[in-house]
């Protein structure tokens, strides 16, 4: 009787063992996002943002709301975005003072960190991709920064 | 983590060393640079332009290069070096159609200034044929200046007629080797645009009209030989133009091809009809006034045909008149005219005019000698020896006769 007991119990086993294998999720690790050239992007006159090289649409008006606090028109001339390795966005435009570090979900771009650029507004921003950073600079005020999805590595006004 | 930021304090050390340069902007820099030349290669008419956009594009090979890897990433999938390339074989390809075309006018120049040549000298001969011509008709001199003056005339006419020949024969013929050339080797793109003056199609037109003028001046001072000569040119201008007249016009007729082809064919038809008209009239009284009289006719055929009944005719005569010299004159006036004049005399311009296929002349050859052995007369020698034979025989019979009877 113990023996059957046994036996019956160590099938159970295996087929629970197989079971939860035969359920584990496939994950690709060490995957690159990054993008070498920033997109620089014209908004629609809805606030839509379309980016065809790399295929993402969105609307900037949250992210205006949430700089400007003004949704009424639409106020950004260019969005200038860029993704880096670990597949955060980093979305700038003239006039703000902040880069909104973006981490996409199912269907949403989720703010990952807000990170100020000091109190000076950027006038002409630009990102560079520098392997593992972003770089931030302004073309005007000849600003320079370097960012991760924490926020500023080193660059004036490093806050 | 400690650790990776302070690497990148040390790559990135020291802010603001290095000029701020955005990657976005420098690939913007870059297409706008090559969409110029690409722009500017569709514009240049010349070598030197197409020398200017290849320095431009060794400035941006060398601005650039040390981006390539960046613009590689940025324009995939085409690439830096892809992109110089590829500008580089079209700006190459672009200067030697160039070149090319380049050296297409000069010869345009050569042979427009040749076209020219050929104006003066027709202009010269035309006005120094009429003024003879006009003294001819006025004349109320002597016959031996008379003579002259239309030995004269009908050299002007001739040399003019040789004149015309040189200009098919060297002037559109040059056209159409140009023509091919540029056509095959500036990857057809042989559209040449010309000033009137310039244009081959005007001196093609003028020489139509002022042929076609001449030719309908008829003149008693001319000849057989000068009809048959103009009959030829016409042939020779006529069939050239219907063997590179189609690419003529693609190239030199600009806007209205249809059109020029339409004056021009239409010329060379009244050219043809009166220069026709005028040979076998006048080859008509050749044959009048050397007594061989033949059935009407007005073209190659029905000249063959007129020839061929006037053979058969005379051979079916000569097999009634066997003894008579009458019909071997008339065969002997024809041998003459056929063989001395039309096949001699009168070959080259027979030939080139083609006034009788070579089939039909060996058709008439053929005639002529069953002609000839129907009517050749008798030998004399011949009458001589018949007669012996008959006395022979008739001695013969007689002295078999007296031998039965006396035996």
């Amino acid at each position: 009787m113990t023996a059957k007991l046994t036996r019956s119990a160590l099938l159970l086993l295996v087929v629970m063992i197989t079971t939860i294998a035969c359920n584990r999720s496939l994950v690709v690790e060490r995957v690159n996002y990054s993008q070498p050239v920033e997109s620089v992007i014209t908004p629609t006159d809805d606030g839509i943002i379309q980016n065809r090289r790399y295929g993402i649409t969105f609307s900037i008006l949250p992210i205006q709301y949430e700089e400007l606090r003004d949704t009424s028109n639409v106020l950004v001339d260019e969005v200038r975005m860029i993704r880096d390795q670990n597949g955060f966005y980093y979305i700038t435009a003239s006039g703000f003072n902040h880069v909104y570090v973006m981490k996409p979900g199912t269907g949403e771009l989720k703010l990952e960190k807000k990170i100020s650029i000091g109190d000076q507004q950027l006038i002409s921003p630009a990102f560079n991709w520098r392997s593992p950073v972003v770089q931030l600079i302004d073309l005007d005020q000849n600003k320079e920064f370097y960012l991760n999805h924490n926020g500023i590595i080193k660059g004036e006004d490093q806050s | 983590m400690k650790k990776l930021v302070f690497t990148i304090l040390i790559i990135f050390g020291g802010t603001n060393i290095f000029a701020q340069q955005s990657d976005y902007q420098i690939i913007e820099s870059f297409n706008s640079e090559v969409d110029s030349i690409k722009y500017k290669m569709r514009t240049i008419t010349s070598s030197d332009e197409a020398d200017s956009l290849d320095n431009a594009l060794e400035v941006i090979r060398e601005k650039f290069a040390k981006h390539a890897t960046l613009i590689n990433e940025s324009i995939y999938p085409n690439s830096y070096e892809g992109e110089v390339a590829d500008l580089a074989m079209q700006i190459n390809k672009a200067e030697e159609r160039l070149l090319l075309i380049e050296h297409q006018n000069d010869k345009i120049a050569d042979i427009s200034s040749q076209v020219q040549k050929y104006q003066n000298e027709l202009a010269y001969l035309n006005g120094y044929v009429d003024s003879l011509n006009i003294m001819i008709k006025d004349s109320q001199e002597s016959e031996a200046r008379l003579s002259q003056l239309v030995r004269q005339y009908r050299e002007g006419l001739e040399n003019r007629d040789r004149l015309v020949m040189d200009f098919v024969d060297s002037l559109m013929i040059t056209h159409y080797r140009k023509i091919n050339t540029t056509g095959s080797e500036a990857g057809g793109n042989s559209e040449i645009t010309f000033k009137n003056a310039e244009n081959p199609l005007v001196a093609i037109k003028k020489m139509v009209e002022d042929n076609t003028e001449y030719a309908n001046a008829t003149s008693n001072a001319l000849t057989i030989e000068d009809y048959l000569r103009m009959y030829t040119v016409q042939k020779h201008f006529s069939d050239t133009w219907n063997e590179i007249g189609d690419q003529m016009l693609s190239v030199y007729g600009g806007n209205a091809p249809m059109q020029w082809k339409s004056e021009i064919e239409s010329g060379l038809k009244d050219w043809r009809m009166i220069s026709s008209r005028n040979m076998w009239k006048s080859l008509d009284q050749y044959l009048d006034y050397s007594e061989i009289n033949t059935e009407a006719f007005d073209n190659n055929y029905s000249f063959y045909i007129a020839l061929e009944s006037f053979i058969k005719d005379a051979k079916k005569n000569g097999e009634q008149k066997i003894f008579t010299d009458e019909e071997y004159a008339k065969y002997k006036a024809f041998q003459d005219f056929w063989s001395q004049k039309f096949k001699n005399e009168w070959g080259d311009m027979i030939k080139e005019g083609e006034v009788l296929s070579v089939s039909q002349m060996t058709a008439i050859d053929n005639e002529l000698s069953q002609w000839e052995q129907e009517v050749r007369p008798v030998h004399p020698m011949f009458l001589a020896l018949i007669v012996l034979v008959v006395l022979s025989l008739t001695a013969y019979l007689f002295v078999m006769y007296r031998e039965k009877h006396t035996h």
